[in-house]
Parts: C-alpha cells; sequence; structure tokens
C-alpha cells in the first residue's frame, strides 16, 4: 500500500465518520421527535380528560344544585346542635316557656348512634312528662316544633287530666347531632360555591 | 497525454513517484468535499429539529402537566360535591321525618264529637321508619263511629291508615269503648 492508497482510506474513514455523526444526530433528532410526539399524546390525552372532568362537573353541578341548596338551607339549624349538652340547651329551655306546665320527668336520653350515617352521626332524645292545661300543652307541643325545627317528636302520649281541662302529655323528642370532629361541611361548600 | 490537475492546486509540485490511483479514485476528493458539506448541512438540520422537538416535548409536558392539575382540582372539587350531595341526602331524608305532629294531633282533637271522650292518644316514629306514624287511641265514648270520623278527619290532612285495628270490649261496639291502633304515612292532602 502506498501513499496515495493510505490517504484514499484515510478519506474514506473520515467520510465515514461524518456519516456515523449525522446518523447519530438523525437518530438523536427521531427520538426527540418521537419523545415529542409521545408528550402531544399525552397532552390530546389529560386535555380530553379535562375536558370529560369539566363535563362531568357541570352536569353533577347542575343535577345536585337543588338538593345542595336545600342543604345550605338546613345546615345551620343543624350545626346549632353538636353535643348532647347543646341538645340539652335547646330543648329543656322550649318545652318549659309556657308557664303553668307541671313537669314530673324532664332530661335528656344518652346519645344514640345515627345507623350509615356520616354527617347526622348521632342523635340525642329529650324526654318530659308533663301535667297541665290542654290548651297549654298543646301550644308547649307547637312550639317544640317550631322552634326546633330538626327535631323529631319520636313519642307523644296525651291522656286525660284529674281535671277537666287537664292533660297529660309524655313526650320524646329527637334531634340531630352532629359532632365537631365529622369533617366540616364548610370545606366542601367553599369548594363546590366556586 | 497528460491528465487535468483536480484539486491539486494546494500540493507543491514534486516528481509522482508511485503508480496513480486508478481514474475512478478521481472522485473521491470531490465524495470528500460533498460528505463535509452534506454532513454540516444534515447536521445542522438535525440539530434545529432536535431542538425544536425538545422544545414542543417540553411545552407540551408543561401543558400536559397544566391539565393534569387543572383536572385534580375538578376531580377534588367534584369529590366536595359528592360529599355535600350526601349530607344533603341525609338531612333531607331527617327532614323529612320531622314533619310536625301537631297538624295529626289537632285534627284528632277536632274530630271528637262533643260527648265523646279521648282517654289516651299515643303517636310515635321509630328511628327504623321514622315516616311511620303508630297511633294508639282509647276512644271512651264513641265507638267505632268516632273511628271512622277520626280516620277521615286524618284522610283529609292527608295521612294514610295502614295496618289497622279496632278493639272493643263489645263485639260491633258503635258507641263504647274501642281501642283503634294503626300506621299512619302522610301523604299528599287531596284536594278539597
Amino acid at each position: 500500500m502506498n501513499q496515495k492508497h493510505l490517504a484514499s482510506v484515510l478519506l474514506f474513514a473520515v467520510m465515514i465518520a461524518f456519516s456515523q455523526g449525522v446518523l447519530m444526530l438523525h437518530k438523536k433528532r427521531q427520538a426527540a421527535q418521537e419523545a415529542a410526539e409521545t408528550a402531544e399524546t399525552k397532552l390530546n390525552t389529560a386535555t380530553q380528560m379535562h375536558s370529560n372532568a369539566l363535563m362531568v362537573l357541570t352536569k353533577t353541578k347542575e343535577t345536585t344544585a337543588p338538593l345542595r341548596k336545600y342543604f345550605r338551607m338546613w345546615l345551620p339549624e343543624f350545626e346549632k346542635i353538636d353535643s348532647e349538652l347543646k341538645a340539652k340547651d335547646a330543648f329543656l329551655p322550649t318545652i318549659k316557656r309556657i308557664p303553668n306546665i307541671v313537669f314530673f320527668d324532664q332530661g335528656m336520653n344518652p346519645l344514640a348512634p345515627n345507623k350509615e350515617s356520616v354527617f347526622v352521626t348521632q342523635r340525642a332524645a329529650g324526654r318530659a312528662r308533663m301535667v297541665g292545661d290542654y290548651q297549654k300543652c298543646l301550644q308547649m307541643l307547637s312550639m317544640v316544633e317550631r322552634e326546633l325545627p330538626t327535631s323529631r317528636i319520636s313519642s307523644v302520649e296525651i291522656r286525660k287530666g284529674e281535671r277537666a281541662n287537664d292533660i297529660e302529655v309524655s313526650l320524646l323528642v329527637e334531634l340531630p347531632v352532629i359532632p365537631p370532629t365529622a369533617p366540616a361541611a364548610g370545606s366542601a361548600l367553599t369548594v363546590a360555591n366556586k | 497525454m497528460k491528465k487535468p490537475p483536480v484539486l491539486h492546486d494546494l500540493k507543491n509540485e514534486r516528481p509522482d513517484l508511485t503508480p496513480p490511483l486508478p481514474a475512478v479514485m478521481a472522485l473521491l476528493p470531490c465524495l470528500f468535499y460533498a460528505a463535509v458539506a452534506g454532513s454540516i448541512g444534515l447536521a445542522t438540520l438535525s440539530v434545529i429539529t432536535t431542538k425544536q422537538a425538545i422544545a414542543a416535548e417540553e411545552s407540551a409536558l408543561a401543558r400536559e402537566r397544566e391539565e393534569l392539575a387543572q383536572t385534580t382540582l375538578i376531580q377534588t372539587e367534584l369529590t366536595a360535591i359528592n360529599d355535600e350531595q350526601n349530607r344533603a341526602k341525609e338531612v333531607r331524608s331527617w327532614v323529612q321525618t320531622t314533619r310536625p305532629l301537631m297538624t295529626m294531633i289537632t285534627s284528632i282533637i277536632n274530630s271528637v264529637k262533643a260527648g265523646n271522650t279521648v282517654t289516651s292518644l299515643r303517636l310515635a316514629r321509630t328511628p327504623e321508619n321514622p315516616e311511620h306514624i303508630d297511633m294508639t287511641l282509647l276512644i271512651n265514648n264513641g265507638g267505632s263511629t268516632q273511628v271512622d270520623e277520626t280516620r277521615e278527619a286524618l284522610r283529609k290532612e292527608g295521612y294514610q291508615p295502614f295496618r289497622e285495628d279496632t278493639k272493643s270490649s263489645e263485639r260491633g261496639n258503635r258507641s263504647g269503648d274501642v281501642t283503634y291502633t294503626a300506621v299512619f304515612v302522610e301523604t299528599s292532602r287531596p284536594a278539597n
């Protein structure tokens, strides 16, 4: 092999090296383009998911709006009672507001759990046994239902009293108790209101 | 015949000691320069395209992150709404069982005819079925006639009885003592 052959081989080697370099850059470009295409596909998927989620949200907002409005209307009343003590403070003064009714028994039964419930988890029961004028006792019952709108008269027994206009009333009133440990409804509302 | 000089202008004249390469090898310098020029051109093109692709990828990834963050926010809001809806259902079902009993009590008392006496009236709701109202009515005078009056008065107020039972000491008692038990559900008030 003479110098001319060597020079030729060298030139070929340099050309092959250039070609390899170009090929390498080309492969890099291909990889980058594929990555870009993958990212674009992922973006399209994410956009579609966003769009679907937005559609579901809008639909859910629309369909649940009346119920949620109803809930917000009642929520302040439910939030007033978060313990047995609050239930007692709400129940006993209400039944005693009407004068001239004699109470034989009054008090609160222990809190009872509300099964399968995640919000109104407990209920308090106030009991009272009294005797008094027929009209006043009915007025008292009416007042309980009016002033404690979340209360539920679970049992009421009315019997004739000893005097002409007197009646004996045994009353059991249930009140919903939302313990403070329950997740705050406000947080859900804040997000939902936006 | 003298060969035409091909790109030999950088070389000084020297005696050609070795035998010449085949004529086709005269293309080699051309190929070399073409390869250099082509490589530079293609490499530049590749680098530019690669940078563009990387920029596009970064942009797409950033937008994807943004979209995912937005979707997460929506999911959170959706969860909050569903949570609120569940609470609302509980509140509604509770409120539906708090319908005042005073309407019922007043109707029963107003239905009692003069001369008849109600000895005892008991209304109760069970925690299992709070929309059902168990009623026990003890009538001292009036018998089944009074029961019919009371039932009709309640029906007008929108209370529908089921599982009724009337007990009396005498068979077919139309005017004496009678114990009436029934379970009532509130339906829509009938149009008068």
